[in-house]
């Protein structure tokens, strides 16, 4: 008798594949379609955990791009403060796939819209990125071309990566009524009070997102023909949700949405892959704990495992060097 | 009454002669200190002078980052053709107070405040010469931004960081006096020039002259009136 399965790998099967695997190592759950060497240029860019990708590669000798690297004397610190080394540029936590979409975009074209900056006491804010200057800056000119330089890097930083990483953190977003523009985080968290007239609340749909990620690409290949995309999904739960339904129901319709629409471009396009960051640390098959006791922060022994597996499984495991913090390669 | 005043550092103070010194500040008696004296030694002083606070810290920021305020940054147009990006006000106060916050004198400023509440100046160390510059081609960056124009924006923004940093520490500020400044504030006149210093300046600093000394002792002098206590 035969059977579909007959000739499927032990990986196939829940049994040899979870129950009996190493389930600290997770042999086989990761197989890389987009390689990255110590040779290849790495942008990193999206959602909080974005930052562990960036760093683990650092320590193993990965060449993480810095667009925007802190000034030589100031302490890291201070440069985390403002937004340095976090990612490859200062664009601070990107959630959704809109968003990076849109700065993508504008980096194109350069594009600088004013009515996306917040006055708050006298300071002014950018309502894409407000966590990289927060005590705002003097005057909106001040911003808007802080801003220009920005995207300036941002396209700059595009054209040289060979392979960007992209955390997807949510789909659930608040966009900006006049201009349409996806904010970065709840209405004017930073730059000032809700204004609901101001700000509108989106959750973007399954078709959206692919969208989004597909246009991502699109532009990526325009700067940069041989650039390739690496999509993971945040194991961070959402904070809050503003759908109106339970947030633990609305986080697992958010990462499912975000799961999907990633595994649909990693199955259909040679240059996309996914990395099951999300499935590792997320599995109640895990044999430690995965979050800290705030159930939202991954407890840095998780983030461990997870870099160790793609480490290994892209064949930088063995060049890793001590942990802490290292600075990126300026592009 | 007279008073007493400690010098730590630089001794620059100390090229005025000590009987002009005498006859120009009959009330004032100055006294080169040790930076680890005890709290019995230091309850001796009626006020400390630390010398100094030097611009070089700022002049680094300012050859690594620009900001819109910079003349040579034509609103925005040059700041990356020169390598310099810009940076927010805000960052640029944040990243200037702690680049001189690092420094000895800030640190002993400091470490005195916490110990007494007599009055406490730190001086600014004075810029260097525009000849021993030229002369030695140090101070590569300083003389860029004078010719760039940028020399009285880091100028101001150099006394005014260190004068609110100094203000929040509970010490004051002394700037190096208008009068022995270039015009863009940048560097020392050379008529307060030692002649020693156009083949041995120090980094960022000059070699100052008695003339040059008197101005720093007549700041003192008055600061020390029209101080308010700690």
């Amino acid at each position: 008798m035969t059977h579909p399965y007959q000739d499927s790998p032990a990986r196939s099967f829940w049994r040899s594949g979870v129950v009996e695997a190493d389930r600290c190592n997770w042999p086989e759950i990761y197989r890389p379609k987009v390689r990255i060497t110590r040779d290849t240029s790495v942008a990193t860019a999206g959602s909080c955990f974005a930052k562990h990708i960036g760093r683990s590669l650092r320590l193993a000798g990965g060449n993480v791009l810095d667009a925007e690297p802190k000034p030589e004397g100031m302490s890291t610190a201070l440069a985390r403060r403002f937004g340095y080394g976090v990612y490859s540029a200062r664009y601070g936590d990107i959630l959704t796939a809109r968003q990076l979409r849109e700065l993508l975009e504008d980096a194109q074209s350069l594009h600088v819209d004013e009515r996306l900056f917040r006055c708050l006491g006298g300071k002014w804010f950018d309502a894409l990125r407000p966590d990289v200057e927060p005590e705002g800056c003097a005057t909106l000119q001040e911003a808007v071309e802080l801003r220009r330089e920005h995207l300036v890097q941002v396209a700059a930083l595009a054209q040289v990566a060979d392979v960007f990483v992209f955390t997807l953190g949510a789909s659930e977003g608040w966009m900006d009524r006049e201009s349409g523009r996806t904010l970065v985080l709840g209405p004017d968290v930073i730059a000032g009070s809700y204004d609901p007239t101001r700000t509108v609340f989106h959750n973007f749909t399954y078709d959206e997102i692919h969208a989004d990620l597909l246009q991502i690409l699109r532009l990526l290949r325009g700067m940069n023909k041989d650039a390739r995309l690496l999509l993971t999904v945040s194991p961070v739960p959402l904070g809050a949700t503003a759908s109106g339904q339970h947030v633990l129901a609305a986080n697992s319709h958010s990462k499912a949405l975000l799961r999907a629409a990633a595994g649909a471009m990693a199955d259909k396009y040679k240059a996309v892959d996914y990395f099951p960051a999300f499935e590792i640390v997320t599995t109640w098959a895990s044999i430690e704990a995965a979050y800290a006791p705030d159930l939202r922060s991954v407890r840095p022994e998780m983030v461990e495992t997870v870099m160790r597996v793609f480490l290994t499984a892209q064949g930088l495991a063995s060049v890793a060097g001590p942990v802490g913090e290292s600075e990126g390669a300026k592009r | 009454m007279s008073k007493r005043l400690c010098v730590l550092g630089d001794d620059g103070l100390f090229v005025c002669d000590p009987a002009q010194r005498a006859a120009r500040w009959p009330d004032l008696w100055f006294e080169q200190g040790q930076v680890d004296m005890g709290a019995d030694l230091m309850a001796g002083y009626d006020g400390f002078v630390i010398s100094g606070l030097g611009i070089a810290p700022v002049v680094e920021i300012f050859g690594e980052l620009s900001c819109l305020d910079m003349p040579s940054v034509e609103d925005a147009m040059s700041a990356l053709d020169s390598e310099r990006p810009l940076a927010s006000t805000a960052m640029l106060r944040a990243y200037t107070r702690e680049r001189l916050e690092a420094t000895q004198a800030v640190a002993l400023a400091r470490s005195l405040r916490a110990k007494t509440e007599v009055p406490i100046f730190l001086v600014s160390l004075p810029r260097p010469s525009a000849e021993a510059c030229q002369t030695d081609g140090r101070e590569v960056k300083l003389s860029q931004l004078a010719a760039q124009g940028d020399g009285p924006f880091v100028s101001a923004w150099f006394d005014r960081i260190a004068g609110e940093l100094c203000a929040d520490i509970g010490v004051h500020f002394l700037p190096q006096p208008r009068v022995s400044l270039t015009a863009d504030g940048m560097f020392t006149k050379e008529d307060y020039v030692s002649t020693r210093s156009t083949t041995g300046a120090e980094y960022n600093t000059a070699r100052v002259n008695a003339e040059f000394a008197c101005l720093v002792i007549d700041q003192v002098a008055h600061a020390l009136k029209t101080c308010d206590p700690a």
